[in-house]
């Protein structure tokens, strides 16, 4: 699943490190999931979301998901 | 997020309390083990030396493990960032999906091998014959108490 994480993680000068030590993961789990390779539960979504101050759908692109 | 480093450190002491004693018992069967104090019953001087090598081997190889884990457990405890990054690591859902795919799948094809192991074998030694099969029985019987067990804890079992 694609997702803005990496985008928003630049804007915020952020590095993977940071996002993961805030949202309670890996440093890996955050590259999979910015590359698309690995899909966040739901509980860890929404930290992700919330830590930028937004909504999943904003950070998460859930049209493939819609098409299929 | 306190909260769950005080639940870390309490399982922490709870592995070292248990690493304690299984170290314990890792030395005190190296040393019978080297010391040939546990022969096999069955075997020449030859198998014998091979047994008693591998059983000290294994053993201390156990032992160095022991003493990895003991270290790194020691280290988190005194040290709240490292006690943060082990928490984080063994508590990562990329890992536990990880490990799950991996077990989910290897359970299966560990069964098919040892019981076409135990086909092999059989046809030179009964008693490798039946200790593959008893393996395969208790993986499978294993790997069922533990699907129930889980089942039952995600409420699947009315």
């Amino acid at each position: 699943m694609k997702s803005i994480i990496r985008q928003l993680r630049r804007e915020r000068k952020l590095s993977q490190e940071e996002l993961a030590a805030a949202v309670g993961t890996t440093r890996q789990t955050i590259t999979s999931i910015e590359v698309g390779k690995y899909t966040a539960s739901l509980p860890l979504a929404y930290k992700i979301a919330h830590y930028f101050g937004l909504t999943i759908e904003e950070v998460f692109d859930f049209s493939d998901w819609e098409e299929n | 997020m306190e909260k769950k480093l005080e639940r870390m450190r309490a399982t922490l002491r709870r592995r070292l309390a248990f690493f304690a004693v299984g170290s314990g018992c890792i030395v005190l069967l190296a040393v019978l083990a080297a010391t040939r104090s546990l022969s096999p019953l069955v075997g020449d001087t030859h198998y014998t030396d091979f047994f008693a090598g591998f059983q000290t081997g294994m053993l201390l190889g156990l032992e160095a493990v022991a003493i990895f884990f003991v270290v790194r457990y020691l280290l988190a405890l005194r040290d709240d960032a490292r006690l943060t990054a082990l928490l984080l690591e063994e508590q990562d859902e990329r890992t536990q999906y990880v490990e799950q795919m991996a077990g989910r799948y290897s359970w299966r094809w560990m069964t098919i091998l040892l019981l076409a192991a135990a086909v092999v074998a059989g046809y030179f030694s009964i008693g490798a014959f039946v200790a593959l099969i008893c393996a395969a029985l208790a993986e499978a019987l294993l790997t069922g108490i533990l699907r129930f067990h889980f089942d039952r804890q995600t409420g699947g079992t009315d």
